[in-house]
């Protein structure tokens, strides 16, 4: 494991003002990985944006993990569902003059 | 510069209590929050407006000066002198200082109005600093479908800095491409965010295109179409002779292999070029055309 990349839990919780029990919570829900060297919880560095949004959608607008875990699913979709427009325009572009 | 009416921004009434502003302000937020809403300018600018009438409507003293000026905006700063030097002298007052320091939400730019009343143009939100890892920025490049024919360097500047960025060739429009660490600075030694650039490719090209082949027509006059013959014709970098076989029909596609788009990320790779052929009939035609083309027609009928 290349530490670099690697950010212990408490350093994270602490930078980000959350509980520890929250990640474990959101680990628990498939939300976010925590790895572990010998017994230490880590976080991947890749995945912070990710748990940004979490906390964004949690602090914000007073999610749960349950909710959260329902918008991701549903914000897949979206994701899924632009691309698809986006590749349809293109080809709709052919029939414009 | 406008007056803006916070109270109808929130759907709130003017004697809404702090709790309905706080309601109407979480309720709206969570339709327009632009984490629930990607890719959208609109909720983005929606979700700002709420932002900026929740700063304003949330605070009781910023309240209570929007309420007493309203309209007058313009004149609230002469108002608010004249008050102060009626009032007693060496009263403490923290003059030129932002009321919105340490706000909630991220607001981005807030409107001139707001500025104008409240000082400050920015949202001094807080939540939004980087915690750690610095925040990812977007940007967005218009090109032209001849720009994104070859792989090109092209220097941007996003936020005052400068990115030397290689384009593909090949590149969609609407495509995204994530440039790492180029995004805001990190803070506790966390690592800097990523640059996401959106392509908009325009095409004010004769050619279409569609994925990695271009389409295009040709006219070509009704001689050579019965007849057959060469014709030359124009792709995208340049021009080919092509034969035209006799008795050819009007919408006939021609397919030039190799002579489309090049392929995203796979160098020598090139879609095809297809060629719809249009025939085109002479205009103003002498009498002796309209004879020849009688006799013409006459042999056909009668066989």
């Amino acid at each position: 494991m290349a530490k670099e990349n690697y950010i212990l839990l408490l350093t994270l919780c602490t930078n980000y003002k959350v509980e520890i029990d929250f990640i474990r919570d959101l680990s628990e829900n498939d939300l976010l990985e925590i790895t572990y060297q010998k017994t230490e919880p880590f976080i991947n560095e890749e995945v912070l944006t990710r748990l940004e949004k979490i906390l964004r959608l949690h602090q914000d607008l007073q999610i749960n993990v349950a909710g959260i875990d329902a918008v991701f699913n549903l914000l897949g979709q979206v994701d899924d569902l632009q691309a698809e427009v986006q590749k349809l325009k293109n080809r709709l572009k052919i029939y414009e003059d | 510069m406008d007056f803006i009416d916070y109270y109808r921004v929130l759907g709130i009434d003017k004697s809404a209590s702090e709790a309905d502003v706080k309601k109407a302000y979480r309720k709206m937020a969570r339709k327009y929050h632009p984490d629930i809403n990607p890719n959208n300018k609109e909720a983005e600018k929606k979700f700002k407006e709420i932002n900026e009438a929740n700063e304003v409507l949330s605070k009781p003293d910023n309240r209570k000066k929007y309420d007493k000026y309203g309209k007058d905006w313009k004149h609230a700063e002469q108002f608010e002198q004249a008050e102060r030097q009626q009032q007693s002298q060496g009263r403490g007052r923290s003059q030129g200082q932002n009321p919105f320091q340490g706000g909630g939400f991220e607001g981005g730019d807030f409107s001139e109005f707001f500025g104008s009343m409240f000082g400050g143009g920015k949202s001094a939100g807080n939540s939004r600093q980087s915690k750690f890892r610095g925040q990812d920025f977007n940007a967005e490049l218009e090109l032209d479908l001849r720009d994104v024919y070859e792989t090109h360097k092209r220097t941007l500047t996003v936020n005052g800095k400068s990115i030397r960025l290689t384009i593909p060739a090949g590149v969609v429009d609407g495509q995204v491409i994530k440039i790492g660490g180029y995004g805001g600075q990190g803070s506790n030694g966390g690592t800097s965010g990523d640059l996401h650039i959106k392509f908009s490719v325009k095409n004010s090209t004769a050619f279409k295109r569609d994925g990695d082949n271009l389409l295009t027509t040709a006219n070509l006059d009704i001689y050579t179409a019965m007849l057959g013959g060469e014709i030359t014709v124009d792709t995208f970098n340049g021009k080919v002779k092509l034969k035209v076989a006799p008795e050819t029909e009007n919408g006939t596609k021609v397919k030039l292999k190799g002579k489309g788009f090049p392929v995203y990320k796979k160098e020598g790779a090139f879609g095809d070029l297809i060629i719809t052929y249009e025939l085109t009939l002479p205009k103003d035609l002498s009498a002796e055309e309209k004879e020849l083309v009688q006799q013409l027609a006459k042999l056909r009928n009668d066989g």
